[in-house]
C-alpha cells in the first residue's frame, strides 16, 4: 500500500511538471479567454444564467500563501501533520503549482471549474456535477470514493480523503459550522465557496437589494484574503462584471487549452 | 469583530468571524492602511495557535528537577507572591543588578513597562533581542541620522526598489508593506508598476522582477560600490549632498584635526571590480544597479535586518543609508522616509534610583562599544559570573534556546541562575527549564494598544480586541508588571502607579487624545474610535512633509558619524582601531568572517526567515508547515543546495544529508535548487536543529549578531 502511494505521489509530481510546463507554454501563446469567446446574449447586470469564474493575476500575486490557508479555514480542510504528510499529499483546495522548468514562480491553482468538465463525465454515480451557475460541484455523501475523477481531471485538482478529518489535538473549535467536513474515503475539491455565494443571494433577495458585481468580487475566501488583490470572482456571463472585463484582457490565458475544458478559472500572466 | 494580528510586527489589521463564542475565521480589516482587507498565511494561522493543545493553562510551578517535565498549576496569586518574594530576595541584596530581563518584544507598551520597571528597581539589564535581529540598521539610523528605529518607505509612488536580505520581501514586519506596493497595477499613478530587484544568496519565494545572487556578508561592499559609481558617474545628487550630508568631502573632528571623508574613501577603495569578490556580483551588473538607481527615480535601497547580520553588520548599514543619502531621496516623494509618531505623551519620570551597575551583556562598555544590545553575551557572563552573576533571569516572550544560536550554552547558563520565570503561552524549549511559567493570553484574547512597524511613515496605532474570552487561566505580562510593582511597594510602586496595564497604555494616549487629531482631550472617546476602525491612523492630509534637521552634531546626515568617532575615542582597545579606520565615523566594510575552517566546512550558511517562520516559539502551525511551497512531504527540514555544489557532494533532490557546523549539526532534506547561489546552503529557521549550526559570532563594535557567520559541510546520509 505504501509503495502504492509513493508512486502516486511521483506520477503526481510529474504531472504537475509537465502541466507547469505547458502552462508557461499557454502563457507565451497567449490564447484569449473564454468569456470573450461565449455567444449567449448579454442580459441584466446579474442576468438569472449566471456563470461564475474566477480571475488570478499573476503579475499581482505575492506568492505569501494567504489564499491557500484562507481556504483551508473557510472550507474546514484539516492538515495531514507530519505522519500522514510523509505518506500522501496534503489537501490543498487551492494549492501552488510547482515552477516549470526555467521558471521560479509558483501559480495558485484551485479548481478550474470548466466549461467542460472531464471528472463530470467519469463519474459512475452522478457525485460531481456541474451547476446551473456553472460550479463543478461535488455532493460527498453520493461519492463512492472510486477516483475516476481524480485520474480524469488534468489539472489534479481533487484530493481523496485517506483519514478522517482531524484538527490538531483533535480540536475542532475553529472549524466553520457552515461547511460541512468530508468524511474518510470521499473526493473533495474546490467549490467557489459555494456556501457564500448562496448566503450572498439570500441576503440580496431578503434585503431586496440588487446583487452588485462590486459586493461580488471578493467573495470566495480566497479572493478575500488576498493582501495583492490578485483574485476576482464574478459573473462571466456579464459582460460588465470586473471578471469578464480582465477575462479579456490581451494577458488572459488558460492552463492546458489543449485539454479542452475551457476553465472558468483564467490567468493573467505576468509583465515584465 | 475588529482587532489586530499577532504574529508578526506589521501588526495588520484583522477582522474575526466569532461564532458561539468561538473564533471561526480571521480576514483583513478592508479599513486597514497597512494590508486593506488583505492578509498573509501567516496572519491567519493565528487560529491554530489560539486553539493549539501544548498552550499552558495556568501558571505553573516546577515540581522535581530543572528540565524534569514535572509540572504543578498554581494558582496566580501564588504565583505573583513568589515572584514578588524572589523580587524582594534580589533587592535587599543589594544587587538589583542581578535581576536579568531577557525582552522578546522591542517595542510597544508593555516592552516600555518592562523598561521603567526595571529601572525603578534598579537594574540596567533590560535586555532586547534586537542584537539578533535589526539592530544594524537601527544603530545606522541612530548614528548617521540621529534617529532611533526602522526606516519607513513610501512606495506607493517609488518606482524601483533594490530589496537587500533574504526576508525583506517574504516574512519582515515589512513584508505586507512591500507585497501591496510591488503587486499595485501600472494604473497607479506612477506610469508603471514598482519594478523590485532582489539582492539575496538565496531566491525569495514571493514576487520580484529580478533577483541577484549576492554572496552572504557583501551587501556592504555591494553598497559602497553602488557608492562609488554614484560618485564617480556624478550621478549622486549634488545638491542634497552638499545642503544635507556631512562627511561626505574631507572633515575636521573634534580635535581640529583633518579627516578624509566618504568621497575619497569610496573613490579609492570600492570600485565594482575591486568588490566582485566580497560580492560576488560582476562589476557590469553592479554599473547597471547604480544607473537604473540614478535613472529610475524615485528609487530606494531597503534592507531587512539579515543584511546587516554579519561581523561588518554596522558597516554594511551604514553603507545601505549611505546610497539612500546619495541618491537624496530622504523623505521626498517615493523615497525613505524617518518614522513619525502618534504625539503620544510620555509617562512621569520613574522615581527611580540612580543605576551604578554595567549591563551583564556588556552592551556599550568597551566590549560591545556602539551596541545598545548584546542578548547572545548574556550565557557567558552568567556562567562565568563577568561581570557579576545573575540571580534571577525573567524571559518575556523570549525563547533564547530556540531563537537564539547557543542553545547549550544557554542551557549551561540557565542552570546557575538561582530562579528562573518565563512569561510564555507554550511550554517552549526555554520555559521547560524555568521554576516559574507564567502564560500569557494569546493576541486573539488580549486588549492591547500595538505600534506597527514602519510603512509609509505615518504612524499607525492598532487597537486589539480580545475576540474571544481567554481560554485558559492567563494575565497580560502588562498587568503581572503593575501587580508586581503594587507588591514590591516602594520607589517601584510609585513609578508604576497603576492599576492595570490598560491604565498605563491609556496615560500615554493622553497626549494623542489631547491633539488636534485626537478626541477632544478624551481617551475613551478616541478609543471608542478607534475600535470603529480597528486603530488610530493620521490622515493623508495631516502628514508631515519636509526633511527638518537632523539631531545629529553637524545637524545634517552625517555618512562619517561623529557620535561613533567620540564614543569609540573614549573606549579603551576599540579606540586603537578607530586610528586604523581609514575613515573615522564610518566602520571599515571588512570582509564578513565566517566560523569554520574553508577547507573543512566549504559552504556558507544561508539561514532565513520564510513566509511560515513565527516568533515567539509557535513553529508547528499545520496550516503553514503544510504550505504547498515545496513539493513533496512539507514536514522535514530542507537545505537548499545549488546544483554545483550537490553534484560535488554526490547529492540528489531528495537524499537526506547531515548538515555540520563548527559547533554543531542538523539532519535535512536535501533540496537541489539553482536559487540559491553556488557555495550556499539555505535552510530555513523555526524549524527543528537549524539554529544549532548558527555560530553565536557578532559584529566587535556593534554586537549585531552574525547570522551570516557560519561555514558548513554537508554528507549523505541514509
Amino acid at each position: 500500500m505504501k509503495r502504492n502511494d509513493g508512486d502516486a505521489r511521483d506520477s503526481r509530481r510529474k504531472l504537475l511538471a509537465g502541466l507547469a510546463a505547458s502552462a508557461a507554454g499557454a502563457m507565451l501563446g497567449c490564447s484569449r479567454a473564454v468569456a470573450a469567446r461565449r455567444t449567449e446574449p448579454a442580459t441584466a447586470p446579474i442576468g438569472p444564467r449566471r456563470n461564475w469564474g474566477l480571475v488570478i493575476d499573476l503579475d499581482r500575486c505575492a506568492r505569501c500563501g494567504g489564499c491557500v490557508v484562507a481556504c483551508q479555514q473557510e472550507n474546514n480542510v484539516p492538515p495531514l501533520g507530519p505522519e500522514a504528510a510523509s505518506r500522501t499529499r496534503p489537501i490543498h483546495w487551492m494549492d501552488f503549482l510547482p515552477p516549470a522548468p526555467g521558471s521560479f514562480a509558483v501559480t495558485p491553482i484551485p479548481c478550474m471549474h470548466c466549461q467542460d468538465p472531464p471528472c463530470v463525465k467519469v463519474c459512475p454515480v452522478g457525485a460531481t456535477y456541474q451547476t446551473e451557475e456553472g460550479i463543478t460541484a461535488q455532493i460527498w455523501e453520493r461519492c463512492i470514493g472510486c477516483r475516476y475523477c481524480m485520474v480524469a481531471c488534468p489539472y489534479g485538482r481533487r484530493y481523496f480523503n485517506w483519514s478522517e478529518p482531524r484538527w490538531p489535538g483533535d480540536d475542532s473549535s475553529s472549524s466553520n459550522p457552515d461547511v460541512a467536513p468530508r468524511p474518510r474515503g470521499v473526493v473533495e475539491k474546490c467549490t467557489l465557496c459555494h456556501h457564500r455565494i448562496r448566503a450572498a443571494v439570500e441576503r440580496a433577495r431578503v434585503d431586496e437589494e440588487p446583487l452588485t458585481d462590486d459586493g461580488l468580487r471578493r467573495l470566495p475566501a480566497c479572493a478575500q484574503s488576498c493582501p495583492a488583490q490578485a483574485i476576482t470572482f464574478g459573473d462571466l456571463a456579464d459582460p460588465e462584471s470586473e471578471v469578464a472585463r480582465l477575462a479579456a484582457s490581451p494577458r488572459a490565458v488558460h492552463l492546458l487549452p489543449e485539454a479542452g475544458t475551457r476553465p472558468k478559472v483564467i490567468y493573467l500572466r505576468e509583465t515584465k | 469583530m475588529l482587532s489586530i494580528c499577532g504574529l508578526c510586527d506589521a501588526s495588520c489589521g484583522i477582522k474575526v468571524r466569532v461564532v458561539e463564542g468561538r473564533a471561526v475565521k480571521i480576514e483583513g480589516n478592508p479599513q486597514h492602511p497597512v494590508n486593506r482587507g488583505g492578509l498573509c498565511s501567516r496572519g491567519q494561522a493565528a487560529l491554530q495557535a489560539l486553539y493549539h493543545p501544548a498552550r499552558v493553562r495556568s501558571p505553573l510551578r516546577r515540581m522535581g528537577g530543572r528540565g524534569d517535565g514535572q509540572w504543578k498549576p498554581i494558582s496566580w496569586d501564588e504565583a505573583l507572591g513568589e515572584l514578588v518574594a524572589k523580587l524582594n530576595r534580589v533587592r535587599a541584596g543589594g544587587h538589583p543588578e542581578r535581576l536579568v530581563l531577557i525582552d522578546g518584544e522591542s517595542g510597544g507598551f508593555t516592552h516600555d513597562l518592562w523598561a521603567r520597571f526595571l529601572s525603578a528597581f534598579g537594574s540596567p539589564n533590560h535586555i532586547g533581542q534586537e542584537s539578533a535581529c535589526a539592530a544594524g540598521i537601527g544603530l545606522a539610523a541612530e548614528y548617521m541620522q540621529g534617529r532611533t528605529g526602522l526606516p519607513a518607505y513610501d512606495l506607493d509612488r517609488t518606482r524601483f526598489v533594490l530589496a537587500m536580505g533574504t526576508d525583506l520581501l517574504e516574512s519582515s514586519g515589512q513584508a505586507m508593506h512591500f507585497l501591496r506596493a510591488a503587486s499595485a497595477p501600472a494604473e497607479d499613478g506612477r506610469g508603471r508598476r514598482l519594478r523590485v530587484v532582489c539582492v539575496s544568496p538565496r531566491r525569495p519565494g514571493c514576487r520580484f522582477d529580478e533577483w541577484i545572487a549576492i554572496a552572504p556578508g557583501g551587501y556592504g561592499a555591494l553598497a559602497l560600490s553602488l557608492c562609488h559609481v554614484l560618485v564617480r558617474d556624478g550621478l549622486f545628487d549634488q545638491d542634497f549632498v552638499r545642503d544635507h550630508v556631512f562627511g561626505f568631502a574631507r572633515w575636521q573632528d573634534q580635535a581640529g584635526v583633518e579627516q578624509p571623508g566618504f568621497e575619497e574613501l569610496v573613490r579609492a577603495a570600492y570600485a565594482p571590480d575591486k568588490t566582485k569578490d566580497a560580492t560576488g556580483i560582476p562589476a557590469a551588473t553592479v554599473e547597471r544597479l547604480a544607473h537604473a538607481l540614478s535613472e529610475q527615480r524615485p528609487a530606494v535601497v531597503a534592507s531587512d535586518a539579515s543584511a546587516a547580520a554579519a561581523s561588518n553588520g554596522l558597516a554594511t548599514a551604514m553603507a545601505i543609508a549611505a546610497v539612500n543619502a546619495l541618491l537624496g531621496n530622504l523623505e521626498c516623494v517615493g523615497g525613505v522616509r524617518r518614522q513619525r509618531d502618534a504625539g503620544l505623551a510620555d509617562w512621569d519620570a520613574p522615581a527611580a534610583d540612580a543605576i551604578v551597575a554595567p549591563r551583564i551583556d556588556g552592551a556599550g562598555t568597551a566590549a560591545c562599544p556602539l551596541g545598545r544590545n548584546r542578548v547572545q553575551a548574556v550565557p557567558a557572563a552568567i556562567t562565568q559570573a563577568k561581570p557579576y552573576s545573575a540571580e534571577m533571569l525573567v524571559l518575556h516572550r523570549a525563547n533564547p534556546l530556540a531563537a537564539l544560536p547557543g542553545r547549550q550554552a544557554w542551557a549551561a547558563a540557565l542552570t546557575e541562575v538561582p530562579f528562573v520565570a518565563s512569561f510564555s503561552p507554550w511550554l517552549d524549549e526555554t520555559a521547560r527549564l524555568a521554576d516559574l511559567v507564567l502564560p500569557e493570553p494569546l493576541p486573539l484574547e488580549a486588549w492591547d494598544v500595538v505600534i506597527g512597524a514602519p510603512t509609509t511613515g505615518e504612524p499607525v496605532l492598532g487597537l486589539r480586541m480580545p475576540v474571544v474570552a481567554p481560554l485558559h487561566d492567563t494575565r497580560p505580562a502588562g498587568d503581572v508588571i503593575v501587580a508586581l510593582a503594587a507588591g514590591l511597594g516602594g520607589s517601584v510602586a510609585e513609578s508604576l502607579p497603576w492599576q492595570s496595564y490598560q491604565d498605563a497604555v491609556e496615560a500615554r494616549l493622553q497626549g494623542l487624545a489631547r491633539s488636534s487629531e485626537g478626541a477632544d482631550g478624551d481617551v475613551k472617546s478616541l478609543l471608542a474610535d478607534m475600535k470603529e476602525e480597528g486603530g488610530w491612523w493620521r490622515k493623508p492630509a495631516n502628514a508631515e512633509a519636509g526633511l527638518g534637521a537632523f539631531p545629529t552634531t553637524s545637524g545634517k546626515f552625517e555618512i562619517c558619524s561623529q557620535a561613533i568617532a567620540s564614543r569609540l575615542a573614549g573606549a579603551g582597545e576599540a579606540a586603537q582601531a578607530l586610528q586604523a579606520w581609514p575613515c573615522k565615523g564610518l566602520p571599515p566594510c571588512e570582509r564578513p568572517s565566517f566560523s569554520g575552517a574553508p577547507s573543512e566546512f566549504p559552504l556558507l550558511l544561508v539561514p532565513y526567515r520564510p513566509i511560515q517562520f513565527v516568533e515567539h516559539g509557535v513553529r508547528s502551525l499545520p496550516w503553514l508547515s503544510e504550505l504547498p511551497v515545496v513539493s513533496g512531504d512539507p514536514w522535514p527540514v530542507r537545505a537548499e543546495i545549488n546544483p554545483v555544489d550537490a553534484a560535488r557532494s554526490g547529492l540528489a533532490d531528495g537524499d537526506r544529508m547531515l548538515v555540520a557546523s563548527p559547533i554543531g549539526s542538523c539532519k535535512a532534506v536535501v533540496q537541489v535548487s539553482d536559487g540559491v547561489r553556488v557555495g550556499a546552503l539555505a535552510m530555513a529557521l523555526g524549524k527543528g536543529g537549524v539554529i544549532a549550526l548558527v555560530v553565536p559570532e557578532e559584529d566587535r563594535f556593534s554586537g549585531v549578531l552574525a547570522w551570516q557567520g557560519t561555514r558548513v559541510r554537508v554528507r549523505k546520509v541514509s
